[in-house]
Order: structure tokens, then sequence, then C-alpha cells
């Protein structure tokens, strides 16, 4: 096993070293990187003396074959302290640059991966269950239809109406009726096609579907809710309460008595420490990214341990349920807050447009962790939406080919025959094994990451390391171009191994062999 | 996510070269669930040779068919309307216009086309600023567009195909050296050498950049067919044709690769479809099909501006190119449906079984555009 | 038993919660903003040093222009020179040799409080004179300027008594003395001093270090001097050492990440114009659409660059928005080959009268009106053709320029006098024409296929050699004698003014004169124009030369490319200028309407 490992890895190395001698040459022909001197218009002898100053400082007057070891070189410093991956054409420090382009690239792709994730596991499982409906057609073809569209278009009209439009709409918001129909009926084909069934059923979830979509939004423009949102203790509580039965549903099913209470039992936790909390939320001296992680975790684990002390002989699934409802509720306290800033934000910061559609963050913005956090996700949702409506067609397609895939294997069929309902067969038997092969995919991705998204950086505004390397590029800039294949490379290859070791951890039918 | 190096591509089928690849797994799973569900599948297929009964399972796919129509009918406009330039021959198509023609803008440019009534007009989808005819252009960019996926397609299946054999074949050492070599190939940055085709070998022919797509995207399919024929040679006609004398050459390309022609043609044809958006993303950086000849990736990428103010420039190379990738990855689909043994409609649900190795061939489809985006692996519909 | 204890638990996390709430030190408010106008720019602020050859670039001009200020003088909207006594004076001494004494004023002070003297123009002048930019080894400050006119003032200054004046003598006479940043404080010599760290020296003594190092040559110091000016003021993030920002500017930078770069008014400003708004955030955004709808979406506030017809028409659609779209001092033109090709005198022997018929010829067909028609109009319709090769529009002799310099001949199209000079000539129909241009840049593109289109009718068979921009101007492009054409298209850019920034396009065997231009009567006018003391005493040679020019038919002046300029309405007095740094020119005027 050892043994293979370091084959792996020594192979793996010679492959890097390889292809990084090439990139450098192919990174080489690729242009001139004098090009923008020369195409400059100062006096010719000032104009020669920068040339001169460039091949100095680039050793441009070494051939690329030989200039590859300088840089080489530069790289195995590491094992003598001295490790650096050269400077860049303007002088910049070229491994500095990369870390901070990876800060920004990991900010603007990590929340997407998940999300898109998330939502494409779920569309997944659900086209999966309903197989060849309307439903799964209709996701299909959208699916496709986002993964056919250049992502630049993508993101222009996203800009024109999630952002522009949502903004100019935000000035007086309500909702007018005609839209409110369309929705309605829109939420009612949806719904009914994901909860299908006979025709009866699929009439009844149609028009509660409808009813309930024409109420919120009917709710939202009488209270001009839009404009100022907010749960209050009201809404939390039936939120909370709402997670909770889910969760138990989700987790054990709800029949399960334990579960159950321990579910209520951490909403109803989450309740009484509402105006703690809230109270807390406001010492804004100490309220920081990290002690509201602190915050969460503490408030899983308590859940956790109320699943624990409920438990009885199974703990397990009581830990589990407690937890997560613990997680859930926490998240929906922190909402609650957010949403509570949402109106300085709203005025003072995003002067009425809240939607962003450059940047990161709003310029030299001094304000409390809640406004910030606004902030953040106003800059985020943008460039976010956009690279999740592209990815959904792979995660789904990908989940619902597994998911069916499984449903086929015997032991469900063994499942289903000994008489467990569907929810356990689907959640417990199911959906775990499914998740198995989507596992190795998200590390595959994830490896895929840290090359950034070049083309989103590049519409939303971000310098992340997408940017880095198509600048590099244009510039012919060898050092940055190398710095980032370097990175990449790497990331990819321990990745690509890692996806291996997980699968076959995860699925013990597979084995490691070299 | 990147530019960067080739994403890792695959598959769930840990797609890695040392562990055993999941496929061959399924492949032996599906061997042995054959046997239950065969009886009805072979009624309905007796008598008929493999290609028969692909063929008749595609025609009945309904979404395929007309996906097949419409690409072939964009094809032929295409084609016939902006005439065929190869090298020194040209012939000529019946649209007035060629891409180099500037005639006067008409109307300011905007499209004379229309519906009711029909109305063709001068210039149907309208003119630039300078007053080229976009019908043309798209016309034009379609034909490019087309020959891109066509040639990229082409050469990526053949590398992949032929590397993954061989390496599933012998294995040991060789697969080892192949599937570092694939490595390789995945690790350095397409972008990179989209740079190097279209700034210093461009111009003169685009040809020359799909040839370079398809030296770097056959790795996928590599590993597809890799474990396809893992799990392939292990089978009895293998061991028949081997104790007949056959060569490994003979086995490989007689035997093995006709039994995967399955997934190397789904994996052809994701390939394609992800490529026209590879082509799309790689103009709009400035790299890819040049000046004075175009692409449709290139008039998007030219037009984006004019997306509020003359929406015509935009909407038709939008257009062309999501119609293009829809029917390929339908038609990508019915193939995949075509091939599958176990598939048959409208028979219960119990029967209606899916190949999770089709579907990591599809990872296929997002590897070439998770080139340039975040973009997760695969798609397919069964 | 489990109820109790579910309730110490319940009790516990209360405890901890109030135990966290008891740490905090009390609320503060949830904002703080001022008044701010963001800009769209589309590349990083790199350098507080924009002079450095690797920093000279117009997204770190533009900021600098901020911070710096406009020093002793500046160009206006109306492309007149302005001084700015607020900071300092200049006056010339004498022609011959020409001496000018530059004096900044009694109070004038760097952010840290040190005065900006004397010491801070020596090092200007000292870090951009060529002895001092040895890329090979020795002195190398990295100077855009190096080889430049301050080349002229070897000299080492006289220093003023009170080290608030220096008076320099330049070698010969330069015509463009007074447009030069040639002694404008642009580091400050005493931060300089401080970083570099050589001794513990601060403030004064420290600049007065470094005015002595240059007085003395030093060339041990210079060389540490030269490192850290060179690169030690280049930032990527708001750096920690706060003496890298020093500057003594209307504003000052205040904050830096990869996204933006702050700039806060100064308070204590008092050398020119204040600015009104408080901050002023340059946002990077590369992509000129993304620019557009920042800001329709009130991302940003204000936004430059190159126009292009949707550019144009999608900021013309916008309510609340502001936009102009005016000439830039870039113009396009079409130049003829004279050392090979169909326009050659080479070719036909060497009877240059000959070779002379035919560039008159082609010139007659190329569709200059056309072009401007359908590639210029469209974005501006005010837009005008530019007569002039020496002159933009609405410049200083100009008028006088193009009233006689012959470019009447070429208003329209006309191909009878086109066949009738090409049968003058005796030249056999048709003339393949090799025409070279960008081939990547759409405008180039209509460019040549408009031309390509009615040169036709007059035999000229217009062939494609267009390359990517890239190659276009690379190692083996349009000036390097290793790209084979007769005509080519591109643009060139006249800065600020400058007498001499045309000499070396029409100079003989100058490495920028790529179409190999060569008259006698040229180079003798471009020796006298260089050499006046003036600028305004330069414009008769000048015009002169511009004759000779389109008599010789050599080049062909087509259009000035045009800019585009937009705002949101709530900023106001905002305006273009056509000379660098354009839109900023009077940024302190700009205000936030509420």
């Amino acid at each position: 096993m050892v043994s293979s490992l370091l084959r792996r890895f020594l192979a793996s190395l010679a492959v890097l070293v390889i292809a990084s001698y090439l990139v450098y040459l192919l990174a080489a022909v690729s242009g001139d990187p004098l090009q923008d001197l020369r195409q400059s218009n100062l006096p010719a002898a000032q104009r020669d003396a920068l040339i001169q100053q460039r091949i100095a400082q680039l050793n441009l007057d070494v051939p690329p074959a030989l200039r590859y070891f300088l840089w080489a070189g530069g790289v195995l410093g590491f094992a003598v302290g001295r490790f650096t991956l050269g400077a860049n054409v303007l002088g910049q420090d070229v491994a500095r640059q990369i870390g901070e382009a990876m800060g920004q690239t990991l900010q603007l792709v990590t929340g997407a991966l998940f999300i898109g994730l998330v939502i494409g596991v779920i569309l997944g499982i659900t086209t999966a269950l309903r197989q060849y409906s309307g439903y799964d057609y209709s996701t299909t073809f959208l699916a496709f239809l986002f993964f056919s569209l250049p992502v630049f278009v993508v993101a222009v009209m996203l800009k024109q109406f999630a952002a522009i439009g949502f903004n100019d709409f935000l000035a007086d918001p309500v909702i007018s009726p005609t839209v409110i129909v369309v929705l309605a009926l829109l939420a009612g084909v949806v719904w009914m096609g994901i909860l299908g069934g006979p025709l009866r059923r699929r009439a009844v979830v149609f028009g509660a579907a409808a009813l309930v979509t024409v109420a919120i939004l009917g709710y939202l423009n009488l209270s001009g809710w839009l404009r100022n949102p907010g749960f209050g203790p009201v809404v939390t509580t039936a939120l909370s309460l709402g997670a909770a039965a889910l969760v138990t549903f989700l987790s054990t099913g709800w029949a399960n008595r334990r579960s159950r209470w321990t579910a209520m039992s951490v909403a109803g936790l989450g309740l009484v420490l509402y105006f703690p909390l809230r109270a807390l939320f406001e010492q804004f001296a100490i309220i920081n990214i990290f002690s509201v992680l602190l915050l969460i975790g503490l408030f899983s684990g308590a859940g956790g341990l109320v699943g624990y002390l409920w438990g009885g002989n199974d703990r397990r699934p009581q830990i589990r349920t407690g937890g997560l409802t613990g997680l859930l509720v926490i998240l929906i306290l922190l909402l609650d807050r957010f949403l509570a800033s949402w109106d300085i934000y709203f005025g003072s910061v995003a002067n009425g447009r809240p939607i962003s559609t450059v940047g990161a963050a709003t310029p030299d913005l001094e304000a409390s962790f809640w406004v910030t956090g606004i902030d953040s996700f106003t800059h985020l949702l943008l460039p976010t939406v956009s690279l999740v409506l592209i990815s959904l067609a792979g995660y789904s397609r990908y989940s619902r080919s597994s998911l069916l895939e499984v449903m086929n294997q015997d032991y469900i069929r063994t499942a289903r025959a000994k008489g467990l309902n569907e929810r356990t067969v689907v959640m417990r038997h199911a959906f775990r094994n499914a998740l198995i092969p989507i596992t190795t995919v998200v590390a595959l991705d994830f490896g895929a990451t840290i090359g950034g998204a070049i083309i989103t950086e590049r519409v939303f505004g971000w310098s992340g390391m997408g940017a880095l390397f198509n600048e590099a590029l244009n510039r012919v800039d060898l050092n940055p171009i190398m710095g980032f294949f370097l990175v990449t490379a790497i990331a990819a290859i321990a990745f690509n191994f890692l996806a291996d070791v997980v699968y076959s951890a995860l699925d013990p039918r597979i084995r490691v062999a070299a | 996510m990147s530019i960067g190096p080739l994403p890792p591509t695959g598959s769930g089928a840990g797609s890695g070269p040392s562990g055993e690849d999941p496929r061959t797994l399924d492949a032996e799973r599906a061997a042995g669930l054959a046997t239950d569900s065969s009886t009805i599948e072979m009624k309905e297929v007796e008598g008929l040779s493999l290609g028969r009964i692909v063929a008749r399972r595609f025609v009945r796919h309904r979404a395929a068919m007309i996906s097949l129509a419409v690409l072939i009918a964009v094809i032929v406009l295409a084609f016939s309307s902006g005439g065929i330039r190869l090298g020194s021959v040209t012939i000529p198509g019946w649209w007035k216009w060629g891409i180099g023609d500037v005639p006067a803008p008409v109307n300011g440019g905007r499209p004379t086309l229309s519906l009711v009534p029909l109305v063709w007009g001068e210039h149907p989808f309208g003119q630039d600023t300078v007053g080229r005819d976009i019908f043309a252009l798209v016309m034009r960019g379609i034909q490019q567009s087309v020959m891109i996926i066509v040639v990229t397609g082409a050469i990526s299946t053949f590398i992949g195909t032929t590397l993954g054999a061989i390496a599933g074949y012998f294995g040991g050492r060789i697969d080892s050296i192949l599937m570092r070599l694939t490595d390789m190939f995945i690790i350095v940055p397409l972008l990179l050498i989209a740079a190097i085709v279209g700034k210093t070998l461009a111009g003169a022919n685009s040809a020359i950049l799909a040839l370079f797509l398809g030296l770097l995207l056959w790795t996928t399919l590599a590993r597809l067919v890799r474990g396809e024929v893992l799990a392939l040679r292990e089978r009895e006609f293998v061991e028949a044709a081997k104790v007949a004398g056959s060569s490994p050459f003979r086995i490989v390309f007689r035997h093995i690769l006709p039994n995967a022609v399955g997934v190397i043609i789904v994996s052809a044809t994701l390939t394609m479809s992800a490529t026209i958006l590879l082509e799309t993303g790689i103009s709009f950086l400035g790299f890819g099909v040049q000046p004075p000849d175009t692409s449709l990736g290139r008039l998007i990428a030219d037009y984006q501006a004019a997306f509020n103010t003359r929406p015509y420039l935009f909407w038709w190379p939008a257009v062309f190119i999501v119609i293009i990738a829809l029917c390929i990855n339908f038609i990508g689909d019915g193939l995949r449906d075509a091939f599958d043994p176990r598939q048959r409609r409208g028979l219960g649900r119990a029967a209606r079984r899916e190949r999770t190795s089709a579907a990591e061939t599809a990872t296929q489809r997002s590897e070439a555009q998770a080139q340039l985006e975040a973009t997760p692996a695969p798609t397919e519909r069964p | 038993m489990k109820i109790k204890r579910r309730s110490v638990v319940a009790a516990a996390v209360a405890a901890t919660a109030l135990a966290l709430s008891g740490c905090a030190a009390g609320s503060g408010s949830e904002v703080q903003s001022g008044t701010t106008v963001n800009v769209a720019q589309n590349s990083a602020f790199t350098s507080m040093n924009t002079l450095t050859a690797l920093n000279y670039a117009t997204y770190n001009s533009n900021v600098s222009y901020m911070f710096q200020g406009v020093g002793f003088n500046y160009y206006n909207a109306d492309k007149e020179l302005v001084k700015n006594t607020k900071f300092g004076t200049y006056k010339k001494l004498s022609d011959d040799p020409l001496t000018v004494k530059y004096t900044i004023n009694d109070g004038i002070k760097w952010t840290d409080g040190t005065p900006v003297s004397a010491d801070d123009m020596i090092l200007s002048w000292g870090s951009s004179i060529s002895k001092y930019n040895n890329p090979k080894s020795g002195v190398n400050f990295g100077s855009i300027q190096a080889g430049g006119g301050t080349d002229f003032i070897t000299e080492y200054p006289k220093v003023s008594s009170d080290n608030r004046s220096i008076t320099v003598k330049y070698d010969q006479p330069y015509v463009d003395w007074e447009i030069l940043p040639t002694v404008t404080p642009n580091i400050s010599a005493a931060a300089l001093w401080e970083i570099t760290g050589i001794d513990k020296k601060t403030g004064t003594d420290a600049a007065k270090a470094v005015s002595a190092a240059f007085k003395k040559n030093d060339t041990a110091t210079l060389t540490k001097l030269g490192k850290v000016w060179k690169s030690g003021f280049d930032i990527t993030s708001t750096p920690k050492d706060k003496r890298i920002l020093e500057s003594y500017g209307p504003c000052k930078v205040t904050t830096l990440t990869k996204q933006y770069v702050t700039l806060t008014a100064n308070d204590a400003y008092n050398a020119g114009p204040k600015p009104k708004v408080a901050k002023i955030t340059f946002r990077f955004i590369p992509d000129q659409t993304a620019q557009v709808q920042a800001l329709q979406n009130g991302d940003v506030s204000v936004l430059y660059g190159q126009a292009t017809a949707d550019t144009v028409a999608a900021l013309k659609g916008l309510k609340n928005v502001k936009s102009i779209t005016s000439p830039s001092a870039s113009f396009e033109h079409v130049d003829l080959s004279f050392d090979q090709g169909v326009f050659s005198p080479s070719s036909y022997g060497g009877d240059a009268a000959k070779a002379l018929k035919v560039r008159q010829a082609f010139f007659k067909v190329v569709p200059r009106q056309e072009m401007l028609d359908r590639l210029i109009k469209p974005l501006n319709p005010d837009a005008k053709l530019d007569d002039s090769s020496l002159f933009l529009p609405g410049q200083d002799g100009y008028d006088k320029a193009v009233a006689n310099n012959g470019s009447s001949e070429y208003q329209k199209v006309d191909v009878a006098a086109a066949k009738q000079l090409l049968a003058d000539a005796g030249v056999s129909t048709p003339i393949t024409v090799r025409f070279a241009y960008a081939n990547d840049n759409p405008r180039r593109q209509g460019e040549f296929q408009l031309i390509q289109a009615s040169a036709k009718a007059a035999g000229f068979d217009v062939v494609d050699v267009g390359k990517p921009a890239a190659e276009f101007f690379g190692a083996n492009g349009v000036g390097s004698g290793k790209y084979s054409y007769d005509a080519t298209v591109f643009a060139y850019v006249l800065s600020s003014g400058s007498v001499t920034s045309s000499e070396a396009n029409t100079t003989t065997d100058n490495a920028y004169n790529y179409q190999k231009y060569s008259n006698p009567a040229v180079d003798a006018l471009w020796k006298k124009a260089k050499v006046v003391t003036n600028i305004k005493d330069a414009i008769p040679f000048q015009q002169q030369i511009d004759s000779y020019l389109w008599k010789d038919a050599s080049t062909l002046t087509l259009f000035q490319l045009p800019d585009v300029s937009a705002w949101a309405s709530n900023v106001q007095n905002v305006s273009y200028a056509p000379y660098v740094p354009n839109i900023f020119w009077n940024f302190w005027e700009w205000e936030v309407a509420k």
C-alpha cells in the first residue's frame, strides 16, 4: 500500500515536472513580452532603454529552454527556505499575488459550488423519483438550456433583470396582480409536477400551492415586506417549528416520538433564547465571523445534547435530529437578525439599490457584522446564481442517474419487500449509496475550483485566479503563468488522487491498486 | 472550475488509473442483472442486427429525432446559404452577401425579417455598424462552429478511444504510463493553448484551433474507454478470440471496441456540445477564431454589448448556439438510450433501468465548459 | 429527571449567551459614510510612483493625478495650458542656453508635514535622466522619462538658499520644456531616504541627503535609492508602511484592495483647487459592458473609455445618466510604404513622380467620408474628418494648416481622378495593394473592408494581410521591417500638444517612421521646429511639414477616435478634456447632489 502510494506520488511528480517544462516553453512561444513597449510611442531612445530594462528584469536574453531552470530554481528554493515564484512583469511578487487571488476565487466559487451541489442533488433526486414526468422533462430541458447559454450571456441577463430591474422594482415594491396570478399558476404547476400522484391529488396540490403563493405574495404587498423585511418572533417561531418538522420527517420519520420531541425541544430552546440572543447580537464589538461560527457550533451542539437527553436506547438518530434542528434554528435566528439590519443597509449603504452588479463588497464599507454580511450577500448573489445555473445540469443529471441506478439494486427491492416505507427506502437505503459517486465528483470539482472562474471573474469585476491567469497570458508574463500552473496542477493531481481514495474508502468494493 | 488544467474529469468512476474503475463493477453488475430482464427484451428485438436495433430505438426517441432534424436543417441552411470555402475552391451559396461585403446600412441596420406578412428582405437579421450582413455572418459562424465541433469531436474521440483501449487491454506498466500521460494533458491549461493558437497560428485557419482542442479534450473518453475495456477483456468472447489466436490489435478493435461503441458515441456527442460552449468562452477572452473570419462564439462575444441596444446582433448567434447545443445534447441522449441494451420505454417501473456508467460518460459534456467555468460534471438524459 | 437535565442545558446556554453579552463593551453605530464618487476603471492601480517604466499607464496616472495634484501646470478642457500658481511658479530665465527657474510656494507640505522642497525636485530630475537609468549596471531608477527631454539637463541644477527653487539649464534648446513633468515632485525624497534606510535621518534631513547624493554623484547610495524608487512604491494592497503613501496632492490614497482604490480628500491641501467630495473610489472592472451596467445600477457613478457604438447607445438610453462622446487625442491614419511595394519609387525604377501619382490615386479612392459616416458618426454625430497629420481639430494652428496643406483634394472619393492619375502614371491595373491592419479590431476591419470595396472601382485590388494586434505591433510587426505591406491603418496618439511627438514618425530613418518616408525638407523643418523655446513659435514650421506630408501623399489622416464618458446625473460638473487625464482633469469641481 505504502509503496504503491509512493510510486503514484513519484509518477505524479514526474508528470508535474515534465508538464511544467512543456507549459513554460508553450507560454514562452505564445507571444512577445515586449509587445506593449514596442507599441508605445515613446521616443526611440526611451523605448529602447525600457526594452533593455525588461529584458534584464525577466532574463529574456536567456532562451526559454534554459530560462525554465531559473524559474525551477526558485521553486526548488523551498528546500533551503528561499522559495520564490519570481516576480511578474510589474515586479510584483507572484507567490503573494497568487495568495491574494486564491482568496478572492475561493470566496467567489465556494458558495456557488456548495449551493449548486445541494440544489443539483435535490433536483436530481426529485426528478429521479418522478422519472419521465412532465416535471422531469421540464427540469431536464431547463438544465440543458442554462448549460447551453454562455456564462457571460447569463451574467448580462442576470444583471439586467435580477439587479437593475429588481432594484428599480424595489423603489416601489408592489407586485402587480397579473404577476401574482402568473406566479401562482407557475407555483401550482411546479408543485403538482414534483409531488405528482393521481389526478385528484394533483388538483389539490395545484390549488393549494397556487393559493399559498397568492397569500404570501399578497402579504408581501400589503405589509411592505420587500422594502422592510424581517421575521419578528412570530414568523421566527413558525419557521423554527417548520424546520423541526422537516428535519424530523427526513431524519427519522414523523412517527418517531422521541425524535419529534427532540426537534420540538430544540425549536423551543431557540425561542426561549430569542430575546437574549437578540441582545447579544447587538454587541458589535464581539460579533464577528468567528464568534458567530462559534455560536452556530454551540447551538448545534446544544441541539445534539438535547437529542442525547431524549435519546432513550437508540441515541444516534436523536442526536442527529437535534443537531440538525439546532443548526437550522440558529440559522433562522441569525437570518432574522440580518434582516433587521436590512433597512439601514438599504438606505445608507446601498442608496436604495441593494443588489450589486460588480465587485465583492461596497468599497470602504465600515459597518457592523450584520451590515457587512448583507453587503457580501448582495455582491455575491449574482455571480453565485450564474455559477449555480450553469452547474445545475451537471449535478442534477448525475445524481438522478446515480439514484436511479441504486433504486434498481437488489437491496432496495429487499428493503421494499420487508415493508419499509418509501421514505426510509429512499432516504436511508438509496440516497446514501447514490451519494457515493457524487462525492468523488465533488472532490474533483473542488480541485478544479482553485483555477478560478475566469469569465465570471471578469464580468463581475473580481480579480481571482482566473483573472490573474488571463492577464498574465495577455502580457506573455511567464512567472504568473507558471505560478498559476503550479498551483492548479498540484490541486488537480492531489484532488484526483483524493477522489480515488475517497471513492475506495466509501465503496468497499473498490480497492486501491497502483 | 478553471481554465487551468483540465479539471479532473471524471466520473465518479474513480477515474483514477489506480483505483479499479467502478465502471468495471457496473458492467459486471449489469451483466448479472441482464438475465432477469432479458427475456422481454429479446422478443422485441428478435432477429435484428445490433445496428438495426440501435437505429430502430433511436428513431423512436422523439426528442432526439426532432433534434436531429433541426440540426440537419440548420447545417444545410448554413452551408447552402453561405457557400463553402475550402482553400482555393469556393462553391458560392445562394445568399447574396458574403462576410466581406459592406453594403450601406439599410434602415439603420435593423433586421428586415418580419413574420407577418413573411418578408425576408435585404438583411433579414440586420447589419452591424460597418454594414456587414448579420445573416451572412451568422451562417458563416454556424459553419465554423460546426466545423470546430466536428473536428474536435473526431480527433478527441480517435485519441481517447485508442489510448483508452490500449491502456485498458494491456494494463500494467503501459496502463500506468498512459494514465500519467492523461494526467499531463489534464493539467496543461487549455486557455494557454487557445492563446497560442489565437495569437500566433490563427487568423490563418480555425481548423487549427479545432485540432488543438481535439488534442486536449480526449482525456475523459480515454478513461471511460479504459474502464469499459477493463470489464470487457475478462468476458468469454475475448477469451475465445485469444484461444483462436487473434492478435491483441484485432481483439481490441474487432471484438472489444464494438461493444464499447455506446460509451464512445455518447461521449463524442457530449464533447462536441461542450466544445461549442468552450469555443464561445475562448472567443469572449479574445483567443478564439480570429477576424475577419468568425464563429458563433466570436459573434456573441463581440456583440454582447449590444444586448440592450441592438439585440438582433446578439440574439441571433445566441439562439443558434443554444439550438445547436440543445440538439446535440438530445441526440446524445437518444444515442445513449439506443445503445443501452436494457433500455425499454413503456415497460413497468422495475424495468426502467439506468446505467450509472452512461451517466459517467456524460461527465464529458461539462468537462470542456468546466475548463472555463465552475461547472461540475455530468449531464445526460436517460 | 429528564426535564431537569433539559432545563440545565437551557440554563447553561442562556448563561453563556448572557456571559458573552456581558463582555461586550457596548454597541457602536452601524455605518459610517460620507460623499463618495465611484469611478469605473478597467485595470487595478499598481504603484504610488507612476513614473517608473513598469507602472507608467493610464490606470495609474488617473489616480496619481488626484493624489499628486496638477503641479506647476495642467491642460484644461480647451487644450490650454493653465499655470497653477498656488503650487509654485516657473520662469524662463534665458533662451540660449535655455534656463528655467522653478519655485515651490512656501507652506506646501507632504502628508507627513515635511515641506515639498528643492530636494524633491532634484529627485525628480535625477531619477529621469539617462545617466541614472542604466539597466545593465549601476544606478537604475527605471524611469519612463529616461531618454526624453530631461536628458538635455545634464548639469546639476542650482538650488536656492531657501531650498524652494531650482534652476535648470538645458544643453540645447528644447521646445517642449514646459509640458514635461521634468522637475515636478512625484515621490517624497524624505520618504525615499527613510524607506531605503541608509541611515536614521528623517524628514528634511533625509530629503537633503537625497539631493546631496545626486550632487556628489554618490553611485553607491544612488544605486540603493534607485532600487527603492523603482519598486519600493509598488503596492497591491494598503501598505503597512504609510510612508509609501506619502503625497502632497488634493487627495491621499487611503485604501487599496484587489478591487478598488480609495482616495480621501486631503484637508491640509493648499497647492491648488481642493476637491468637493470626501472620497473618490476607483473600482476595477475590466469589462465595458459590466461597467455600463454598473453605472446603470448605481455601483459606479463615472466611467470613461474608448467608445463603441453599443456602449454609446446603451448609455444614451439610460435615465439619470449623462454621457458625452468626444474626439480623443488619438487619430486614425492610412500610411503608404515608401520602401517596398506598389507605392514606393523603387517599384517604378526609382521614378518618384510615377509612384507619387499612384499614391495620390489610391488616396483619391479611400472613402474617408463614408468611413466617418459609418464607423464614427453612430458614436458621435458631430464627428468630423481630421485633415491634418500634426494638429488636432481645434488645436492652435489646425485651421491654417488645413487651409494650405492640400487636404481638400481628398475630401470625397473621386474614381475618375484616380483613374486619370493612374493613366498619367502609365501604370496598368489592377494594382495589388497589400493592406496591413490589426484584424482583431472590428473598426479596423470595417475600415479595411470599406477601402477594399471603394478602391476596386479605380483598379486597386486591395488584399488583406492583416494580423491580430499582438502580432501587428509585435516583434515582426508593422515597425519591424519584416512585415510586407503597401498600405496600413493604425492610430497615433498626440501627447498633450507636444511639438516633438510627431517628429519620430516623419523624419528620415527614425525607428518610428514605419513607412520609411523621407523628405529632406521635412527633416530640416523639424530641426528648426525643435529648437524654438516657445510652442507657439513652432507652429509655422509644423504647418509647413504638414503640407509636405499631404503633397507627398504619404499619410492620409482619417478621424479622431471617439472617447466616451458617462456619469450619473447626481454627479455634477464633470467634463471632458481631450488630453490626459481626460474626464478627470477637473475632478476637484465634482460634486454629488443630494
